[in-house]
């Protein structure tokens, strides 16, 4: 991990990762009733890492989305006491955005048809899953979450993450993987935080789970 | 009122073409002969109303311009009997309470058939 200015004790990556899977599984329910068909997920991983660093965790060689041109939803929400702000992402590899398209909206509907409505299809499977998250998040947190629309983008990692010039801020990368069980078609859940946003959610999810603070 | 009452209609209003497709394709399946209009977003939703008052509204929160409650609330404005359900991702303990205060039903995303038949229920009641 990266040294990014907070280190994060055992007990606190584990709340973390098991805040993450609480609002992954709330959400993978979701996304299995949307595709009718059962939704594997992955152990969550919790990294802090610099801005800067963002692509290439991304687009690692563990990631299984090495090169892959990658379908991108994404949302941003708030804190109505505006302490929080989270970036909230679904990515999955853009070879597959058809397939689980058309297991939405079932295997009578034309292709042409369905090339209409993928991008409009994409948006709503990103509202789903990731306010299906945001609302066990805004939970733990003990905050009202304001959200923007969903955004769906398509391109390389690289691309879809570049950083802000002169933007090096450090960031809370959690991720999750969710794959539908006969498909083989792999999604991943990301959440950035900036530091502020980060040490605001680290003091709600100690007093979530009753984790004493680091300086007690 | 039978089920395939043809006076039977509803006002469809989500930002997703998609999420509109699906909730008017499963009511459709139950009420073949109810008539379905539709709107992108609250402003839009309001104004269709207006123009074909409906007897069931299906709302959803997220849009541009005015969420969902606040565009229900001005639906209710223009008429008492109209019965708005909320059909929404976003399922915060928040979101909730504000529909309930207004009176409205609240229900989760994804539509699925237990949901339309709920709708239905709810629009065969008479007002």
């Amino acid at each position: 991990m990266s040294d990014v200015g907070l280190t994060l004790d055992d007990d606190m990556r584990d709340a973390l990762a098991e805040t993450f899977n609480m609002a992954l599984g709330e959400a993978s329910a979701q996304f299995a009733e949307l595709v009718n068909e059962e939704i594997e997920l992955s152990v969550p991983s919790v990294e802090l890492v610099h801005r800067r660093e963002l692509v290439a965790h991304i687009d690692g060689p563990d990631s299984g989305l090495e090169r892959t041109p990658l379908c991108r939803i994404a949302q941003d929400f708030r804190s109505l006491q505006s302490d929080i702000d989270t970036h909230a992402v679904l990515l999955f590899p853009e070879r597959g955005s058809l397939e689980i398209v058309r297991r939405m909206l079932g295997d009578d509907v034309s292709d042409e048809r369905l090339n209409e409505l993928e991008q409009d299809a994409l948006g709503e499977i990103g509202n789903i899953i990731i306010n299906s998250c945001m609302n066990s998040l805004a939970h733990i947190f003990d905050r009202e979450m304001t959200g923007s629309l969903p955004d769906v983008r398509t391109g390389l990692a690289c691309d879809l993450f570049a950083p802000d010039d002169g933007d090096d801020g450090a960031v809370l990368l959690a991720r999750i993987g969710m794959r539908m069980a006969t498909r083989r078609i792999s999604g991943h859940v990301i959440f950035m935080m900036d530091m502020n946003s980060l040490q605001v959610s680290i003091q709600q999810i100690r007093q979530f789970f009753g984790i004493a603070s680091a300086e007690a | 009122m039978s089920v395939t009452d043809a006076s039977l209609s509803f006002l469809v209003v989500d930002d997703s073409k998609v999420s509109r497709t699906m909730v008017i394709g499963l009511l459709r399946n139950r009420l073949p002969g109810a008539v379905f209009h539709e709107a992108g977003d609250g402003e839009s939703a309001v104004a269709q109303f207006e123009r074909s008052p409906a007897a069931v509204v299906v709302m959803d929160f997220n849009m541009p311009g005015i969420n969902g409650v606040e565009a229900a609330q001005r639906i209710q404005a223009l008429s008492a009997d109209v019965r708005i359900v909320l059909l929404t991702a976003n399922a915060q303990g928040a979101v909730q309470a504000k529909a309930e205060a207004a009176g409205i039903r609240f229900m989760k995303k994804p539509i699925k058939a237990e949901l339309a038949d709920q709708i239905v229920a709810l629009a065969q009641v008479p007002a």
